[in-house]
């Protein structure tokens, strides 16, 4: 499809179709531990005066985050339009959020080096309520190209502790990076 | 210094001292010692070695209308170029404006210009600083060779004279020191060069535009005796098709695709065809067309394998395959001069891989660099191709030296490298390239500030130093300049010039790196160089190394940080520069033998 324009209607069916399967198979349990518990800390906790502290410190756990960016890719993989992903993550004590893992260089709320972002409204949504959300291209500004759908991803007591985000360009081909 | 009747004068100065439009000496180039340049009644006299370049800068001094030329005898070429005045981001506490000069714009012989130049738009500017560039070739006659300096005006000409005292001295073809301008991708130049892009019909117009721009990058720091890199490879393993061919299948079948955009793009400057021929605006080439020092290439944990299949049999396949494949075109092409990097640039902290390639801090990383560095082997060893394991190494080097002997053998080292003197010795013994890496000084600053890397790569022993960025001054470098330290090469589109023009700054560590070479050439011949490294470091007092702090001993570089460092391992020389603006000039006058270190 690329270098075609791609109808809205048909890009958000087909990245809720990811998005179901993502809210099924992925597991929150392993969501919440990918990123290392004292890099959480600098990231949740930034100092004003040593602002590359989490960056000094960011660290994961190698094992969960290859095993979800690998059924990331297979997700993207399976569907029918240009499409990447994102896991984002609830900061502790904070009402925002981080990536865990991502593909890709279409994303509709990261930007590069970005730590953390307050929680967007409709991500709220979907940790609030557990349902799969759309999102619609908006009118200027990055996301006017953009279609996204973000996935509940739930842990083991059934609460939604993560977010995937599946964005797809309407038109033309995913630029690669720069 | 001056020259010229009552209303229009014409002033000559050495390379380091800058002023601003009105005369002023910049503050942090005021020095404590005189001049070497000699200059009295109308005459300016230096003594240049050949193969290479002198320099002076001038003021054009009055106000009116204005014509500069000049001319050498003895095949001696003289370029000029109009410096910018940056109007610099103003301050809260400034009540006018501050200019520093950096950009040079090249010049025509009798060009007509005006003062107060109408294209800086500075009321009341009085003087135009001039650089001056004298290409003495290596075949010029030994001696004076007698030119001048002319100022056409409404009335009386004015003339200044030069003799430039040619000496036997040659300096080498070669550079001793790689000095990289670093960059990444492709992505800024659309914004640089809007009026060039706006004829591009479409992405291969587009494309065909990026790689034209690319190549005068390449030429420009080649002509200042430096290295121009350009990462395209993206901390997500993606590139754009200039930076490496399509991937094409998966597993067995791996393969890669169309190299018509990379070959053209790297093609000229990998056989060195490129640098036969100047970039928009600037001097021929004085320097040989040569093939690049080193060049990066497309490699990520993504390229050529698909990251699908890491730590599983079909990543072996697909990466071994793809390396053989990116070998087998550069020996088919011929392309057995430069490096190509097998350089992972990717940091875990944004997220796409799970661990780092680039400055690595975490031990548990240690096993992917050493598996991506048996892929390599296994893909190209015994290739004519001379691939170079490039490692950016900061937090951990120390350790690394040891863990990946025999794998790696091109380091770029962060600021902690100044800890490390003996280890950094043992490696360049061992036959390995080293580089620091470093930010610049911004302009601002003095102006013989940045030259203090290229005394310390040399001194150290070491072959190279990598500024991190050096071609976004930022979005408007000439009316609200914040520095510029991340660009001391400029975008020549406002000047009418699809292309990029070059600063005081490359000026001054070119002229600096020729210097290097003479004394450097002269101590190898007698055998001295380590010993005219130490005394020429001490003379002109910078510290070559430094005892760590004592976290660096007590703990491990895992809990290292910028808190507990006090800073981080970006050595930007800018923080370092107490030095005298004339810091140089002892280095000046060792390369040209006035002053034979003992």
């Amino acid at each position: 499809m690329s270098g075609e324009a791609r109808s809205v209607q048909t890009v958000l069916a087909e990245l809720s179709r990811l998005a179901e399967i993502a809210a099924g198979i992925l597991d929150g349990e392993e969501a919440k531990r990918i990123i290392a518990a004292q890099a959480m800390h600098y990231v949740s906790n930034p100092d004003p005066e040593h602002p590359f502290l989490s960056g000094d410190y960011f660290d994961v756990d190698r094992e969960l985050f290859l095993r979800t960016k690998k059924l990331l890719i297979r997700l993207e993989r399976l569907g029918n339009v240009p499409v990447n992903s994102s896991l984002w993550v609830p900061i502790p004590g904070r009402d925002a959020v981080t990536v865990a893992v991502h593909n890709g260089v279409n994303h509709r709320y990261y930007s590069f080096g970005m730590e953390s972002l307050p929680t967007p409204l409709e991500m709220r949504e979907v940790f609030a309520s557990g349902e799969i959300r759309q999102v619609l291209p908006e009118e200027g500004g990055k996301g006017n190209s953009l279609v996204t759908v973000l996935a509940p991803i739930r842990d083991s007591l059934g609460d939604v502790v993560a977010v995937v985000e599946f964005t797809s360009l309407l038109q033309g081909q995913p630029s690669a990076w720069n | 210094m001056g020259s010229g009747d009552a209303a229009w004068r014409l002033e000559a100065g050495d390379e380091w001292v800058a002023r601003d439009p009105f005369g002023q000496i910049k503050p942090a180039d005021i020095s404590q010692q005189t001049s070497p340049l000699k200059c009295d009644a109308g005459r300016v006299a230096l003594g240049a070695a050949r193969n290479g370049y002198a320099s002076l800068r001038l003021w054009v001094i009055g106000a009116g209308e204005y014509r500069l030329s000049g001319e050498v005898e003895g095949a001696i070429e003289l370029d000029l170029f109009r410096a910018w005045y940056h109007r610099m981001t103003a301050r809260a506490e400034e009540a006018e404006p501050r200019y520093c000069v950096d950009a040079l714009v090249p010049m025509q012989m009798g060009e007509r210009r005006r003062l107060p130049e109408p294209d800086n738009r500075i009321e009341g500017q009085t003087h135009q600083e001039i650089w001056v560039d004298l290409f003495v070739p290596a075949a010029a006659p030994i001696g004076i060779a007698k030119g001048q300096i002319l100022l056409q005006v409404d009335g009386p000409e004015i003339e200044l004279a030069l003799e430039i005292d040619v000496l036997e001295t040659i300096i080498p073809d070669e550079a001793t020191i790689v000095c990289d301008h670093n960059s990444y991708g492709r992505g800024p130049f659309p914004a640089m060069y809007p009026e060039a892009f706006a004829d591009c019909a479409d992405e291969d117009a587009r494309t065909e535009m990026t790689i034209e721009i690319l190549h005068h990058y390449y030429r420009i720091c080649r002509e200042h005796r430096g290295l121009f890199s350009n990462l395209g490879a993206g901390h997500d393993g993606s590139c754009n098709r200039i930076y490496g061919p399509p991937l094409c299948g998966s597993g067995r079948s791996r393969s890669l695709g169309d190299w018509t955009w990379f070959d053209r793009h790297y093609g000229p400057v990998l056989d060195g065809s490129a640098f036969a021929t100047p970039g928009p605006g600037m001097p021929r080439p004085r320097r040989a067309a040569r093939p690049l020092w080193g060049v990066y290439t497309p490699i990520t944990p993504d390229w050529p394998a698909d990251y699908l299949w890491w730590g599983q049999p079909g990543y072996e396949v697909e990466f071994v395959r793809g390396m053989q494949q990116f070998d087998a075109h550069f020996r088919e092409k011929g392309w057995v001069h430069t490096r190509p990097y097998f350089f992972f640039n990717h940091k875990k902290r944004y997220r796409w891989y799970e661990w780092d390639g680039d400055e690595p801090k975490y031990g548990e990383d240690d096993g992917y660099a050493l598996e991506m560095g048996r892929l390599l082997k296994k893909g190209v060893d015994g290739s004519p191709v001379p691939w170079a394991y490039r490692m950016d190494a900061s937090w951990r080097m120390k350790d690394h030296f040891e863990r990946f002997a025999g794998m790696v053998d091109y380091w770029v080292c962060g600021g902690f490298s100044r800890w490390y003197p003996d280890e950094i010795r043992r490696v360049v013994e061992r036959g390995e390239v080293v580089w620091t890496y470093s930010g610049t000084p911004g302009i601002g600053q003095t102006s013989a500030a940045l030259l203090e890397h290229v005394l310390k790569t040399w001194a150290r022993g070491i072959s190279g130093h990598c500024e991190w960025l050096t071609i976004a001054p930022g979005p408007d470098p000439w009316f609200s300049c914040d520095g510029a330290e991340t660009g001391m090469i400029y975008p020549g589109e406002r000047f009418g010039l699809a292309g990029p023009i070059p600063s005081i700054r490359l000026k001054l560590q070119r002229n600096a790196v020729q210097d290097v070479d003479l004394i450097s050439a002269r101590a190898q011949a007698d055998n001295s160089l380590n010993r005219v490294r130490e005394e020429l470091a001490a003379t002109a007092n910078v510290a070559l190394w430094e005892a760590p702090p004592p976290v660096v001993r007590e703990r491990p570089p895992e809990e290292w940080d910028s808190r507990n460092l006090s800073g981080g391992q970006d050595e930007n020389m800018a923080e370092h520069a107490a030095l005298d603006p004339l810091w140089w000039v002892p280095m000046r006058r060792a390369a040209l033998g006035e002053e034979e270190v003992r």
